[in-house]
């Protein structure tokens, strides 16, 4: 009798816990809480992810017209994520009526078929100048190793994480800074393989320096024992 | 005639003064010199006041803002700080001497992250890259460099757990571990059964402390990630 009431109770607080994580039945899952100390509430939130290599733009919204209050949570569900651990990097933007009330980043490794949680916190944006590229804590919220470029209608865009660090040059465009070693005379490279810059623009490499820049709008790739290309 | 050219100079000179005397140029001077000597003498909460009022008297002069990120560094509010560092900075020219020091400011403020850690069951205590234990889960903010740290958590009949973990520079890194129970046979105390029974109560009670006390978070619809982009 006892065993069978002790059992009632543990499947109500396995459903209880269940119903309110937004990872319940997912395999490899964030749940995201989303907070805020200026923002009340929001109608869309706008998330740039960066997962292991792959970067996306998504929005979730509630119902169509309906406002959700914060705090909130949500769920980023991975898949495809291979075998090894990935580094998750999340900018979010709160928005309503169009307008961003509050940028935030956070970032958290996960393993194959695990769930984490990741707090975020909207603060207020700063006046970024858009199209500009900034590293993430500088004017616009975001990873201080990776290169983001100023969205003013929205979340700040990840250019790439860099390979080295990721220098603020004040009056400029902030670049990753030139990792593992000297550049080749005529050889090619990603921003921040082996020379300063954005690691979606390829550039070729004169006397050390970046001399001639191509963007590569789907990216750029990194090769160890070749030039780097566009993908 | 000399001397009556000069006097009415020096007549014209204190005009000018007087014109040009501005009563809240002088309660915003008095308001920061009481704010330095406040910052000076480590009282940060009485410096921020007074130098936010010095600032709210004259906004458009820079040296306020400089002092007030100062402060708010010293307070541990490096997201005002940063605020007020841009402030600093679009209102003097680039070759001013004390540009430096508030870029170094903000060189500490953004290499700075907070870090909170929580573990089930709690009451763990964290060491941090080897280091004296600095808090027990859950532990409150905790100001610590930016980067990939090595955590430990270590709590008697536990496994100790040891883990990567990187602290980002803005914002709160949250991380939340399950300890293993150590495999024992001697002391009733040390059996598994008896702590998973007591966590169990445990985590009951939690349970149903928060579903009777929460307000209850808003939910968005999650967002899957794979190989062809993030979809809501």
């Amino acid at each position: 009798m006892i065993r069978g009431r002790l059992a009632l109770a543990l499947a109500w607080l396995v459903a209880a816990c269940s119903d309110d994580d937004p990872c319940a039945g997912a395999d490899t899952c964030i749940r995201l809480d989303v907070d805020s100390a200026t923002v009340e509430r929001i109608d869309h939130l706008e998330l740039d992810v960066v997962y292991g290599a792959r970067h996306a733009t998504t929005t979730t919204q509630a119902t169509e017209g309906h406002l959700t209050a914060l705090p909130l949570s949500t769920a980023i569900v991975l898949e495809d994520t291979g075998g090894d651990p990935v580094v998750v990097g999340i900018v979010a933007a709160g928005k309503l009526g169009g307008n961003v009330l509050g940028t935030g980043a956070a970032s958290t490794t996960i393993a194959p078929g695990r769930h984490a949680t990741v707090e975020l916190e909207l603060s207020p944006t700063e006046d970024c100048s858009a199209g500009a590229r900034y590293c993430g804590g500088d004017m616009l919220a975001g990873d201080p190793r990776t290169l983001y470029q100023c969205n003013a209608g929205g979340v700040p865009i990840a250019r790439g994480r860099c390979p080295g660090d990721c220098v603020v040059r004040p009056g400029k465009d902030d670049v990753c800074r030139g990792d593992g070693g000297v550049c080749r005379d005529g050889g090619s490279y990603c921003g921040g393989d082996k020379l300063d810059g954005d690691p979606q623009t390829l550039y070729l490499c004169m006397a050390g320096v970046a001399a001639a820049a191509t963007p590569c709008p789907g990216g750029c790739l990194v090769r160890a024992s070749d030039d780097d290309v566009c993908l | 005639m000399t001397a009556r050219v000069a006097w009415i100079a020096v007549v014209a000179q204190l005009a000018t003064t007087v014109v040009h005397a501005d009563p809240a140029e002088d309660r915003a001077l008095a308001h920061l010199d009481r704010g330095v000597a406040a910052f000076r003498a480590g009282d940060f909460a009485q410096a921020r006041a007074e130098i936010a009022e010095a600032q709210r008297l004259v906004p458009d002069r820079p040296n306020p803002y400089r002092w007030l990120a100062m402060t708010e560094v010293e307070l541990g509010d490096c997201r005002s700080a940063l605020v007020n560092i841009e402030s600093f900075l679009s209102r003097v020219p680039a070759g001013d001497p004390r540009v430096a020091e508030v870029i170094a400011l903000r060189g500490r403020c953004v290499s700075t992250g907070t870090l909170r850690v929580d573990s089930v069951p709690s009451g763990a205590a964290l060491h941090v890259d080897g280091g004296s234990p600095i808090a027990t889960t859950p532990t409150p903010n905790l100001a610590i460099a930016a980067g990939t740290h090595r955590l430990t958590l270590a709590k008697p009949g536990y496994v100790a757990l040891e883990a990567p973990l990187e602290v980002r520079a803005t914002g709160v890194t949250y991380a939340r571990y399950e300890l293993i129970a150590e495999r024992a046979d001697r002391p009733v105390y040390r059996r598994w059964w008896l702590w998973a029974a007591a966590g169990a109560v445990a985590i009951t009670a939690a349970g149903l402390t928060y579903a009777l006390t929460r307000d209850g978070d808003a939910r968005l619809p999650p967002v899957t990630c794979d190989a062809t982009g993030c979809h809501p």
